[in-house]
Order: C-alpha cells, then structure tokens, then sequence
C-alpha cells in the first residue's frame, strides 16, 4: 500500500479507530517508511495540542428556558382539544414530510369543499332569509287571481303555483 | 430517573445505554421530564458541535433550541431508541446547514477576526491555567476555528465529530450517512489542513 493511502489509516489509528486487521499493516509500514513515521508523530502531537486547548461552552440556561416556552402540548399534559387531538399525531404513521403536508392539504381541501358546498346549497344568506318567512304570495299586476305562493316546503327555491 | 425542573447536566458518560434508551421511550410517550433530562444529556455536546460548525454564538443558541424542538416534535417517528444520539447529532447538522443555505441567500458569510470573542467564552477551567498557557489556548482556538470555517463542510463535520466530541468513526458514518473509507479519508484531510494553520501559527509565534 502507498503512503498517501496508508495515511487515513494512520489518521484513524491515532483517532482509536482503525480496524483491527488494518493496524498491522500500519505498524509494519510506519516501522519502515520514516516520513509516514513522521507523520504520525506530527499528528499525534496535534492531537496532543487541540486537546490541551480545546474549549468548551456551557449553554447558557436560557435555552432550555426557550425550548420549554415552545414546546407543544403532549399526550398526558395538555388539556382541551390539544390533549385528545395531535395533529402531528394524526400523520405520525406517514414518514415523508411532503407526503404528511400533502395528505393534510388534501383533508383541509376536502374540509373547504363540504363548508363551500354547504353554503352554495342549502346555508346560504339567501336561502336563509328566504327560509325565515314561512310563505309569501307575488301577484301580477292588474290579475288578481293569478299569483304564485311560496310554501315552505324545506327548499326555499321551489315555487308552487297557487291556482286560488 | 426523574428530572427535575433547572437540573445539572447529566454527562453521557454516567448514562447507561439501558438508561438512555429508557428515557427516550418515556420522552416518545409525552413524558416532558424525560425530555427535559436528554436536554441534559446532550444539550451540552450538542450546543459545542454546532459552536463548532458555526463558529458563532448567536447562531449556536438558536441552532441548539431549533434541533432540540425539531426533535421533540419528530421523536415518535424514531424507531430505535438506541439511535437517538445520532438521530439528534444528525438533525443537528441539518439545521447547521439549512441555517448557513438561508445565510447565503440573504447575505454573506463573515470570517472576521473579531467576530469570536474567546476571551469571553472561555470555559471555567481555563481560568485556572496559567497566563501563557491561557493566552495559547485562545489563539490556538482561534486559529483553529479559522481554518474550520475555511474547509469544505463535510470535512469539517466529520473533523469536529473525532476530534472535539470524541466519536469514533462507525459513530460518525451513522451521523453523516457515508461510508467508513469515506470518513476515515475526509478525516485525514480535515487534519492535514488543521496542521497547515497550526504551523503557520506556530511559525508566527516563533518569529
């Protein structure tokens, strides 16, 4: 093996993870090429400096203090419809995020559809002024025996002719 | 194990595998104070592996809170409780580099010297070392933060992962996704560029 192949070995070595099988092979060629030999003693020695040097921060208490502030009601600690009804829960089983949004989309699409055609049909402010009287009559002018009359018959859009 | 409000950070290295795998099943039930006591587990590590990425503090603080809450909302969907340490040292680092792709857009990356201020961020043990040893400390961090930031980042992900939170490399093939020969040579020239900076440093403060 070359020395420019052999030296990620060496890197691992000094990192405590070489492969047992490979670390023969390391020793024999360290052992007889003095500058992969050197080599991982210039390693080895930065290694010893960054460890000596190294810093390190304690995170500061205010985040956890932030994380608390954000998380979301759980199972077993909200109250309301977050205790009985998780949204994250609802797709928990859907693994892919674009899958999961877009199987909401299509529930929330679903929803403004039934609500839309609700309104257009039976729910609408027309329909219910209509539905607020219970029957009313239109006569044609100069005909007073002629009119229509509206019944409320439960569809505020059917007219029945009155033969009165 | 029962966390309580404002505890001590647990070190890893009193947790027991059994313990952690425990806790991370009662934190996938709702359990808040099991997710509070991973907080302290690894809120630590985490919080110095991105400092490390990033080599910002600003950046750090919300980096670390936006991974810890990614990963209470996501917890469920991990299948293994045994895998959470890389799960999370694995969102970590999505987050480091969704940040850094947002940055680019806006605005660009600035290597300014001042822009860590190390004499302030000094953990408490180095206020104990001596004056020179201190003042070496703070340069060489310096200088080794500087050429983190100027090497390509998956070198930088795998070097910080070996050498300051101490993985070995099969950890480390779990965390970034590639394969042991792929680490073990992203590795070895995350070092040979670490050594350059050193020995220009040290040349420097020879003179």
């Amino acid at each position: 093996m070359s020395c420019e192949k052999l030296r990620p070995h060496i890197t691992a070595m000094l990192d405590g993870s070489l492969e047992s099988d490979l670390k023969r092979l390391v020793d024999d060629h360290a052992r007889e090429c003095p500058a992969c030999m050197r080599f991982m003693h210039e390693q080895a020695e930065m290694t010893d400096l960054l460890n000596a040097a190294i810093v390190e921060l304690n995170p500061p208490d205010r985040i956890w203090a932030r994380i608390e502030d954000r998380l979301p009601e759980t199972v077993g600690k909200g109250t309301g419809i977050a205790a009985w009804f998780n949204f994250n829960d609802l797709f928990a089983s859907v693994r892919m995020s674009s899958v999961r949004y877009a199987a909401a989309g299509c529930l929330l699409f679903l929803l403004a559809s039934v609500v839309f055609v609700n309104y257009r049909i039976g729910l609408g402010d027309e329909a219910r002024l209509l539905s607020e009287v219970e029957s009313y009559s239109i006569s044609v002018e100069g005909n007073p025996f002629y009119q229509f009359a509206a019944v409320d018959s439960g569809n505020p859009f059917r007219l029945e002719r009155n033969t009165k | 194990m029962k966390a309580v409000p404002n505890q001590a950070p647990l070190p890893l290295s009193d947790v027991t595998a059994e313990d952690l795998s425990a806790a991370v099943k009662r934190a996938q039930e709702g359990s808040s104070a099991d997710f509070h006591l991973l907080y302290g587990m690894f809120g630590k590590p985490i919080y110095n592996f991105i400092w490390k990425l990033t080599g910002s503090i600003e950046d750090t603080e919300d980096l670390t809170q936006e991974t810890f809450l990614k990963a209470h909302s996501e917890l469920k969907r991990l299948r293994d409780p045994g895998q959470f340490k890389f799960w999370l040292y694995r969102i970590a680092r999505n987050e480091v580099y969704q940040k850094r792709r947002r940055s680019q857009r806006s605005t660009p990356v600035s290597l300014d010297d001042d822009e860590i201020d190390y004499h302030n961020l000094l953990h408490d043990e180095s206020k104990e070392m001596n004056p020179e040893a201190r003042v070496l400390s703070l340069e060489l961090n310096q200088v080794v933060d500087r050429a983190l930031q100027a090497m390509a980042p998956k070198y930088r992900d795998v070097f910080v992962l070996a050498v300051f939170q101490k993985m070995s490399y099969d950890e480390i093939t779990k965390v970034v996704g590639r394969s042991l020969l792929s680490v073990k040579t992203d590795i070895y020239r995350a070092r040979l560029a670490v050594k350059d900076s050193l020995n220009a440093y040290l040349k420097r403060r020879e003179r």
